[in-house]
């Protein structure tokens, strides 16, 4: 089943050396429960077409549908709505909030879904847990390991129980043997959980675990 | 988002920057502190002429007098309506004494007095005082002694200042002493003997408050009544009376100027009489009836409608009343000037809280960015910002309050240092009423919040792709 289509997706910039189109007409399917990758050079339009799918972004043109809504016509708290709760990121810089400790960055998404206090306390312990950081809760990023933010990262993007997770280059900041400890969690999320697992990546090991893989090239799809 | 998830964030990031969440509180502490200080001396001075005033028990006080039909005077003429001009008798004092809302009627009666003990001497206006009065402030708050035995006891009560001036350097030792009195002429003879006169009675008409005189030689009444020879020197009796008390504040009185002494009334009206037996020449000029009289009221509320019914009697009617509500206006105008001094703290305090704001804006950026990618909207981040300068802004205002009640606490000890060595009773020149602790926490929340809709929008604008990029 489609979980997310983009229909010849463009996204355009305007620069004063003019237009630049950094994704020019992008066509592509993820369905329900696979691991993709979208690889490419940088500058492929890896990065434009993340911002999209996130719904960081909106597309110049084209449309985008996430269980056959199209993400371009939703307002700014719909789209908000969607970040949220529908899809899950995870960044290669963790992009936690330094000065809070690792608990409050997994309730953070769940402050935003108004979920009752008691639950969200209940519901970060649990995604602490289960990413095996208990007893780091109460640190702070700057007092964890590269692969535990990233582990705190992957507990909050969980948090509002979204069907996909989307992770930019999750393992390029991290040393090889954590760099798999964080891809097999990912994989197992997709494995136990059935979430839907976008890698963005150039690194062709973390391609290779994909079920499929999208390269770009110039904004544009070259093979699938 | 919820508010109190809201709020308890905002808490939460200003104490991820104490310091500089301190001096911006600081500074809205010091707009709160003055403008509050300045409205609080308003307030203080308003509230302490005020309770002056009640207690003193102007507001229930008025003057009634015969009236002259000049109607020259615009005044007069509006006062001239209603019947014609009535004297002011025992039985016009008698229907006065009817109207209802009045609580008793004293007819002027006033001496002249030289107040003479051990070679010294003074000169004072003496006002009749009937019995009832001994309840008033002025009698009742005397600092030595006490009020008059009866109506017709040959007895004074002299004030402080005169206690002084007769060479008391403790003021109690006069009291009980017995003093030797020279009636002089009664004040007010009315405007006709007065302006009959040619002024020549400058210190008579002045009030003569305690002021030192060349001692009065008794003078035979002149025997020729004709108008323009008046006598230059004029007569006077004498008699002794017992000092009973001091006061220390003037009586509240309409057309009471300077200090005063007073006599029982009875006593005071008997003597008038005699004066006036012994010299008819100067019955003459002595208009018939009383020359005014001093209504009290229960309430000042029935004061308009009291003053409305004595002119359709007759007589002129000055009450302070409608001079009380022109004061009020003049403090309402003073209190918006001391408030727009002190604002100029808070537009300073404003820009402060803007450049915080704009200032963790920026320094924020990323985790702004971040916020919105886990699904935060743009007015939950809005709303983030708002709460914090909003929470910079209550704790301003709660500083600032305490500040400007040591400040006022402090201003008033000074002050009534300065106030006690002038030999007058302790103020409170600093008054801060719970609506102002009301008003000036919301002004300074609002100011605060108005201060933070800037930077807050520019938060809620940040575009998360390039927020996410940002260092």
């Amino acid at each position: 089943m489609t979980l997310l289509e983009a229909r010849n997706l463009a996204r355009h910039y305007t620069t004063i050396a003019g237009v630049v189109p950094a994704l020019d007409g992008v066509s592509l399917e993820i369905h329900e429960g696979e691991v993709v990758a979208l690889v490419g050079q940088s500058g492929s339009g890896k990065s434009t077409l993340l911002n999209l799918l996130g719904g960081l972004d909106r597309p110049t043109s084209g449309e985008l549908l996430f269980r056959g809504r199209n993400l371009a016509t939703l307002n700014g708290p719909e789209l908000a709505r969607y970040r949220r709760c529908d899809v899950g990121m995870v960044f290669q810089s963790f992009n936690l909030i330094p000065h809070r400790p690792a608990m409050d960055n997994v309730v953070l998404p769940m402050l935003f879904e108004s979920t009752p206090k008691a639950e969200r306390k209940r519901r970060a312990a649990e995604l602490l847990e289960s990413v095996g950081l208990t007893k780091r809760a109460s640190h702070r990023p700057a007092e964890l390991s590269g692969g535990e933010q990233q582990r705190v990262a992957i507990a909050r993007s969980l948090a509002n129980q979204p069907s996909m997770l989307l992770a930019d280059e999750p393992t390029g900041n991290l040393d090889s043997r954590t760099a798999e400890e964080i891809l097999q969690l990912l994989l197992s999320l997709n494995r136990d959980h059935g979430k839907t697992l976008v890698l963005i990546t150039h690194d062709e090991h973390v391609a290779g675990v994909a079920n499929r893989r999208i390269r770009l090239k110039d904004g544009k799809v070259v093979s699938e | 988002m919820k508010m109190p998830d809201v709020i308890e964030l905002g808490f939460d990031n200003l104490r991820q920057a104490r310091l500089r969440t301190l001096l911006t509180t600081m500074g809205v502490s010091i707009g709160v502190c003055a403008l509050v200080g300045m409205v609080s001396l308003g307030a203080g001075l308003q509230d302490n002429l005020n309770a002056r005033l009640l207690h003193s028990g102007f507001f229930q006080t008025m003057m009634v007098f015969p009236r002259f039909d000049n109607n020259n005077n615009p005044a007069d003429r509006v006062a001239n309506q209603g019947q014609g001009p009535r004297i002011l008798d025992d039985t016009a004092l008698t229907a006065i004494r009817q109207i209802p809302g009045v609580a008793r009627v004293e007819p002027d009666v006033r001496l002249f007095l030289q107040i003479a003990i051990n070679g010294k001497d003074a000169q004072a206006m003496a006002v009749a005082v009937p019995k009832e009065d001994g309840e008033e402030a002025a009698f009742a708050e005397m600092p030595f002694g006490k009020f008059f035995d009866s109506e017709d006891a040959d007895e004074v009560i002299l004030n402080t200042q005169m206690a002084k001036d007769l060479g008391f350097a403790n003021p109690n030792d006069l009291v009980g002493k017995t003093v030797h009195a020279t009636i002089g002429v009664t004040r007010q003879q009315g405007r006709n003997a007065a302006s009959a006169r040619g002024g020549r009675l400058p210190s008579f008409m002045g009030g003569g408050g305690g002021e030192k005189g060349a001692k009065r030689e008794a003078a035979p009444p002149a025997a020729s009544p004709a108008i323009p020879g008046i006598p230059q020197q004029l007569p006077e009796i004498a008699v002794d009376l017992k000092v009973m008390g001091l006061t220390a504040r003037e009586r509240a009185m309409l057309g009471n100027v300077g200090a005063q002494i007073y006599l029982p009334f009875a006593m005071a009206q008997a003597h008038q009489e005699k004066f006036f037996q012994d010299f008819p020449m100067l019955q003459l000029f002595r208009p018939p009836g009383y020359q005014g009289a001093t209504v009290h009221l229960h309430s000042a509320r029935d004061v308009e409608s009291v003053e409305k019914t004595i002119n359709t009697l007759g007589f002129r009617t000055i009450s302070i009343a409608s001079a009380i509500s022109q004061l009020k206006r003049v403090f309402v105008i003073v209190d918006m000037l001391l408030a727009f001094v002190g604002s100029i703290g808070m537009a300073v305090a404003f820009l402060g809280i803007t450049n915080t704001m704009v200032m963790a804006v920026l320094e924020r950026t990323r985790e702004i960015g971040v916020m919105k990618a886990v699904g935060a909207e743009d007015q939950d981040i809005r709303w983030l910002f708002l709460s914090e300068s909003a929470v910079i802004g209550a704790m301003g205002g709660v500083i600032g309050l305490i500040f400007a009640w040591i400040l006022g606490r402090v201003v008033n000890f000074g002050a009534n240092i300065y106030i006690v060595r002038q030999g007058l009773q302790k103020e409170n020149l600093f008054l801060i009423p719970l609506w102002l602790i009301a008003a000036a926490m919301g002004f300074s929340i609002f100011v605060s919040i108005c201060a933070g809709l800037y930077p807050a929008d520019r938060a809620a604008r940040i575009d998360p792709t390039r927020a996410l990029r940002h260092d």
